[in-house]
């Protein structure tokens, strides 16, 4: 018998009992970066490729739509932070081993990529916008108009430029978690792929549901099948991977196989994110039916951010140490919230 | 590089967990929380059993994950040497560095939201002076000293007796070794 | 920010939190950043009362602000270094359940609740209601329960008033069946700290004795330097303690037969002449009685007894006597447990005695004391009638006052004392079986005053309640204990007394000028009778502020000579194997072995000791120890554990041989306890609402205690005979 426990109490909240340092921000974030991503990359593919006018909503809303989730994204990563007033830190430096400084130095760059590629798209995809931003005092006719136009020239390469960082932004978010070797359920270089999939699949996704057109409808549901496909082959193979990996990452994948995450990963994720949907875009090649689409595209967004919610949710309680509280760390809370001050009672 | 390493003998440990009260007064540590903690490990079955005590911290990784993930630089190594401290005026409270740390030595400061840990008590060890749990084990079972120098107590320590660190795997290279 | 400002952390979250942190938080270093440039504390000398190991210490002070407190160099207590609870010191002054205002026990409207009183009238009231006790019955009628080095001044009020029935816990609950058990031996008890020269030993025995959990700090250093030198340790315990882990030998001795054990490595060292000849001839008497005695106690005959293989006790016989003289056979302290310890004691004695370890190097050391001469006073006055004439009535060879005697003599309307003086003890946790007598005794005494620093149990019964202030805040008398080197030490003030609690020395000198025995206290403050002593030493209250100790040279030996026939002071002159002195007074003169009972199908023998985070039941509420160990747990072995089907972690209640139930415990499966026996860490399960972090933490062994096994040598509390289920408490 093996018994092992901690002498004095390890009660540091986010940290003890078990990790969770991250929540529904950091998870919130890494969908809506990934659907960003999926967003940029589609939209410039349509441009590139000579689509924009069969796929309007691709080529014109999207990638106002994606700066708007980015926005919401960067604000959920923002909350996530604890000592809020040094944000600006991550731009005073940049730390080339560091994803997360990657990742502060990426959205920079994509931000305002996305943020061209909105206004190029602006007058043919929300022209009462285009006309107001146009009509602004001052800015408008000065600025704003002969930007819109700049953009609209420079369309193709900056969809180029979309495209390439829509990839890496993409990418980003699944290589920010595989590179903590710390935590075995994170430590797999499928998940930079895995994540890639996952986002694009959820910005096709979410070009069905916006589709201007039917023939974009069909696309992204054609597109979308194969991602779906991809990202269960890659699923597959994380699990597989894991179940080959050391005694860490076998017990790590175990969280997913009968463990506390399991309904959420097996129901949630994959079925409801990935199977159900499969199955109703596999039905789409033959008969496209708006509601089906809908259905199927809410559930992959589902899905994308069911896969951040328990990847981040279950890589935090995966650990190379096993602390175990002999006593009852809860009772510190006690001292915690007593709240009571010594000096103040005399 | 100034090469510090913590020597901690689990054969006159007696888990006391002074190591950690200690920390915690020196450090003004807020309540509740630690830098230190003791693990008490029983093997066998009664009556042919031996107990562990080993005092964990930080190890002070010569390679460690928690500087090389930390976006802003507030995780670094401090002058030059093994030491790795937080500097609170560049934390941002991310916590890439809290995951990116494969023994779960660091914590939330409540609440001023910067990242805690061990930092060796470079406060006192700028002056020569051994941190304040290794001076407070009343086993004079922690040793405190300077690897790159072979005289030190913590290079001669480890040259004499078996030793063993956590984890060695991860490769962040410990810096805080065990006698057995 | 302030350390100890307990500040909300769980509930920070939502936008005030969010502000904060926005606007505070931006150029705000580290801790450790603000620290490498901090200017020095103040540092202040004192002497630890966490507890009464008294170790010298320094507190660090940042203005009104206490940082740390940490052991005095070269103090041979401390040696630099002071243990978790010292450490943990900072809580005893910052607990905020602190009493700071003396409590009157008043009636109101037919309900009985503690009023806030001025000194003047709670002083008032001692005196009113003492003078009457002097005056109808006698002062020797106030008797005074009290422990730890503050005692002194209580003592001394005591003696002054005329009566020195004073009895501290240390005896009967604690060392007493040790030191009456050396005395009849060596004629001599074991001191303060044990002289036990475990650094310089090539053999350690203990017996019972838990080193590493019982956190005394000299003690557990030396023990760790014999373990550095690779001495055999030998340890007999029923649990496999912090020492067992530490031990090539471990003993898990049948709770209650070390009797057995010892007699049987007696009989190996005489069956095999391990001893000295030369040596047990020149300096013991009754070897031939003692070796015809034990002749029949052979291992195998120990081995159904204890449950030790003959060959594991004969190895260690061999182990300790090859070693001998350099083997510490450890006396152990806390030595109250099946009602025959003061023969268990013997029996050690008798075996410290064949190896001749009394003053060897190695073995037990000639400690020391400096030569402090007394701040000159009146002779006390002679009390009408002592505590000898009611204790030894009783307990024929007590050395010294029994708590018990005197509370059994608090009884009723004809009691014999008539007023109780309590001092730094909590006697309901501190004595098994007290609470209803205590209950009793307040019925029939006209006064009792508890002086405490918190609301303990114990101030539940007084009618006056004092609070001192902590040892961090006072003067007390200077520490002067027998060391290997003579060595004083200065408790002095670091911080001015919280609230109104006063320091001991100035609430037993307004008793005292109030009782009419104002020339026993001539001093204005107590630091002048500490300067004057130390200049009578050649040194100063000011020397002593900076150094905090010092040292004084031996003038007598720290080891006997090889060959020298030490002049033991028995009747005999010589080391008793066999007691005369026991056989007169109607005992054995050599220890015998009575099997324990038995305990009944389905019930567990109750170990209870030490964990190294507090001290008795006095650390429980302070915050800085409370974090480290905030309940006890009870150790369940796994295989009664499945058998009742008690989990890890849950909560359950124990109930003993008499059904008293405990408060709800924590469970830890673990092997390193008996199947026959659980485990509990005494000082738990207070019942006093005033200490908010203890109350209702955990069980309280005391209050299991219900079978207690008085020897009838000494009149100690023997606490290990009794038993408990299990309950599975609601969650
Ligand atoms: N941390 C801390 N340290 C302390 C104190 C404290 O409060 N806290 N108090 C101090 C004081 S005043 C004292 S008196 C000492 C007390 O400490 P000790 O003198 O060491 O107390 P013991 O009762 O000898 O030791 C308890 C051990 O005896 C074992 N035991 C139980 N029954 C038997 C038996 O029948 N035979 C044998 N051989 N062993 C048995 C138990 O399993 C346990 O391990 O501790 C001192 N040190
Ligand atoms: N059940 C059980 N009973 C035991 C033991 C056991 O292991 N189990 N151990 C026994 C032993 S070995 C011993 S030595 C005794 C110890 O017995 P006690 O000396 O009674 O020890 P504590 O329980 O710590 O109670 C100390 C009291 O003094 C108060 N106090 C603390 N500091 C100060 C101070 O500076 N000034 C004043 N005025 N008061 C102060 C505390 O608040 C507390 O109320 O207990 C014995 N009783
Ligand atoms: S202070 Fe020393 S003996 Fe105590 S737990 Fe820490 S390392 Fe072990
Ligand atoms: S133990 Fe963790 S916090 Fe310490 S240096 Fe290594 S990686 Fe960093
Ligand atoms: S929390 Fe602070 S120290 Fe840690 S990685 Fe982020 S910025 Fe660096
Ligand atoms: S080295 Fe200093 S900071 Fe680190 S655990 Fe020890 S006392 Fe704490
Ligand atoms: S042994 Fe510990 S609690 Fe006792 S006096 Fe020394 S430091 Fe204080
Ligand atoms: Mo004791």
């Amino acid at each position: 018998m093996r018994e092992e426990v901690l002498a004095s109490v390890l009660a540091n909240p986010g940290v003890e009992p078990t990790l969770a340092i991250w929540g529904w921000q950091i998870a919130t974030y890494l969908f809506l970066g990934g659907l960003a991503a999926g967003l940029m990359v589609f939209s410039g593919w349509t441009v590139l490729s000579g689509r924009a006018a069969r796929t309007p909503f691709a080529a014109n809303r999207a990638p106002l739509i994606g700066l708007v989730l980015l926005g919401v994204g960067m604000g959920t990563l923002f909350l996530d932070l604890e000592r809020k007033i040094n944000v600006w830190r991550f731009y005073a430096f940049l730390h080339e081993t560091s994803p997360m400084s990657w990742g502060a130095w990426i959205l920079i760059l994509v931000f305002p990529v996305l943020a061209l590629l909105a206004l190029a798209g602006l007058p043919a995809g929300f022209p009462w916008l285009a006309g107001k931003l146009g009509r602004l005092p001052i800015i408008g006719p000065r600025a704003v108009t002969p930007l819109i136009g700049l953009c609209g020239r420079v369309r193709r390469p900056l969809a180029f430029l979309g495209i390439a960082l829509g990839i890496g932004l993409g990418i980003y978010t699944g290589v920010l978690l595989s590179s903590f070797n710390a935590r075995p359920f994170w430590h797999s270089a499928l998940l930079g792929p895995l994540f890639l999939v996952s986002g694009l699949s959820t910005g096709a996704a979410l070009m069905i549901l916006g589709a201007g057109t039917k023939e974009e409808r069909h696309l992204f549901g054609r597109i979308d099948l194969g991602l779906i496909v991809a990202e269960l082959a890659l699923i597959f193979l994380f699990v597989i991977d894991m179940l080959n990996g050391d005694a860490l990452q076998r017990s790590a994948v175990a969280h997913v196989l009968g463990g506390s995450e399991t309904q959420l990963f097996w129901i949630g994720f994959i079925g409801l994110g990935l199977a159900i949907p499969l199955v109703l875009e596999a039905a789409m090649w033959w008969r496209s039916m708006t509601p089906i689409a809908g259905a199927a595209s809410v559930l992959v967004l589902l899905g994308g951010f069911l896969l951040r919610d328990v990847m981040v949710t279950t890589g935090q309680q995966t650990t190379w140490t096993s602390f175990n509280n002999q006593f009852n760390p809860g009772l510190l809370a006690r001292l915690r919230t007593d709240g009571e001050n010594p000096n103040g009672r005399f | 590089m100034t090469h510090y390493a913590m020597v901690i003998d689990t054969r006159t440990c007696i888990g006391c967990t002074d190591c950690v009260d200690a920390c915690r007064m020196e450090n003004n540590v807020p309540e509740g929380l630690c830098y230190d903690w003791v693990v008490e490990i029983t093997k066998g079955r009664y009556p042919n059993l031996t107990t562990e005590f080993r005092s964990e911290r930080c190890n002070h990784c010569s390679n460690a994950t928690c500087v090389t993930a930390c976006p802003t630089g507030a995780s670094q190594y401090w002058n030059g040497s093994n030491i790795v401290v937080v500097d609170a005026t560049k934390c941002t409270g991310c916590k890439a560095c809290i995951a990116a740390c494969p023994y779960d030595a660091r914590l939330i400061m409540q609440p001023q939201g910067y990242i805690g840990k061990c930092t060796f008590c470079v406060q006192r060890v700028q002056y020569g002076e051994d941190p304040a749990c290794v001076a407070v084990c009343p086993a004079h079972a922690m040793h405190f000293g300077l690897l790159d120098d072979p005289t030190s107590n913590v290079s001669r320590l480890l040259a004499e007796r078996e030793n063993y660190t956590l984890h060695p795997e991860t490769g962040n290279e410990p810096n805080v070794f065990y006698l057995r | 920010m302030q350390r100890r400002d307990f500040i909300k952390l769980s509930a920070t979250v939502g936008s005030s939190a969010l502000l904060g942190s926005m606007l505070g938080g931006c150029t705000e270093p580290a801790e450790w950043q603000r620290m490498m440039n901090a200017p020095p504390a103040t540092e202040t000398a004192t002497v630890c009362n966490i507890c009464f190991w008294s170790c010298a210490a320094r507190v660090h002070t940042q203005g009104s602000r206490l940082w740390k407190i940490t052991g005095q160099p070269g103090d041979p207590h401390s040696d630099g270094r002071l243990c978790t609870r010292g450490t943990g010191g900072v809580g005893a002054y910052y607990d905020p359940n602190r009493l700071i205002k003396p409590l009157l026990r008043v009636t109101r409207n037919g309900q009985q609740r503690f009023e806030v009183a001025s000194w003047d009238d709670a002083l008032g009231v001692i005196a009113e209601r003492l003078t009457k006790v002097a005056k109808t019955y006698g002062p020797d009628r106030l008797a005074s329960l009290v422990h730890g080095p503050g005692a002194e001044h209580f003592v001394h009020l005591s003696r002054a008033f005329g009566s020195d029935s004073i009895a501290e816990p240390a005896f009967a609950q604690c060392r007493g069946p040790r030191d009456t058990g050396f005395f009849l031996t060596f004629g001599e008890g074991i001191s303060s700290p044990e002289q036990t020269d475990m650094s310089n030993a090539r053999c350690v025995v203990l017996i019972g004795t838990h080193l590493g959990e019982n956190l005394h700090n000299s003690q557990v250093r030396t023990f760790a330097d014999a373990i550095r030198n690779d001495a055999t340790i030998i340890t007999v315990d029923p649990r496999f303690s912090v020492a067992a882990g530490k031990s090539q030998h471990w003993l898990p001795i049948k709770p209650g037969t070390d009797i057995a054990l010892l007699l049987a490595w007696i009989n190996v060292i005489l069956a095999e002449k391990l001893y000295d000849a030369d040596y047990v001839a020149r300096n013991t008497i009754g070897l031939p009685e003692l070796a015809a005695y034990v002749a029949p106690f052979t291992p195998e005959w120990a081995y159904p007894a204890t449950g030790l293989e003959p060959e594991a006790i004969r190895r260690t016989a061999r182990l300790m006597a090859a070693a001998a003289p350099a083997t510490v056979i450890h006396p152990g302290r806390h030595t109250v447990w099946w009602g025959d310890d003061t023969q268990r004691a013997r029996a050690m004695a008798i075996l410290a005695g064949l190896l001749g370890i009394w003053g060897s190097k190695g073995g037990y050391y000639l400690p020391e004391a400096a030569l402090i001469p007394d701040y000159p006073l009146p002779e006390y006055p002679v009390p009408k009638s002592s505590w000898r004439d009611i204790t030894l009535a009783k307990y024929p060879l007590a050395g010294a006052p029994v708590t018990n005697v005197i509370i059994d003599n608090a009884l009723g309307k004809n009691a014999h004392y008539r007023a109780l003086l309590i001092y730094d003890t909590n006697l309901p946790m501190t004595m098994p079986g007290i609470r209803e007598k205590l209950q009793t005794a307040s019925q029939s005494l006209d006064l009792i005053v508890a002086i405490d620093v918190q609301p303990s149990e114990v101030t539940g019964y007084a009618d006056v309640v004092l609070p001192e202030c902590s040892y961090l805040e006072r003067y007390d008398g200077l520490r002067n204990d027998p060391e290997i080197e003579p060595c004083i030490a200065l408790r002095s003030p670091a911080l001015p007394p919280r609230g109104e609690s006063k320091p001991g020395w100035w609430i037993a000198k307004e008793i005292g000028n109030r009782l009419g025995v104002a020339d026993y206290f001539p001093w204005k403050d107590y630091a002048e009778v500490v300067d004057w002593q130390l200049r009578q030493v050649g040194s100063s209250l000011e020397e002593l502020k900076s150094t905090g100790i010092r040292f004084f040279p031996r003038t007598t030996p720290l080891y006997y000579k090889k060959g020298e026939t030490i002049p033991f002071k028995t009747p005999s002159g010589k080391i008793e194997l066999y007691s005369t002195t026991l056989k007169d007074a109607g005992f054995d003169p050599i220890p015998r072995f009575t099997p324990p009972q038995e305990a009944r199908p389905g019930f567990f023998r109750l170990n209870y000791g030490r964990a190294p985070q507090h001290s008795f039941s006095r650390t429980q509420n302070n915050p800085v120890l409370f974090q480290l160990m905030p309940e006890n747990l009870v150790w369940i072995h796994p295989t009664v554990a499945r058998q009742f089907g008690i989990e890890t972690a849950s909560y359950i209640q124990l109930v003993n041989q008499d059904g008293v139930v405990s408060n709800r415990v924590r469970v830890r499966v673990t092997e390193r306890t008996r199947p026959d026996s659980v485990w509990l860490v005494h000082g738990f399960g207070h019942t006093a609402e005033g200490l908010k972090l203890a109350f209702g933490r955990g069980a309280d062994d005391s209050a299991l205690m219900t079978n207690i096994l008085y020897d009838p040598i000494m009149g100690g509390t023997g606490m290990r005979g009794n038993y408990v289920t299990f309950r599975k408490a609601a969650a």
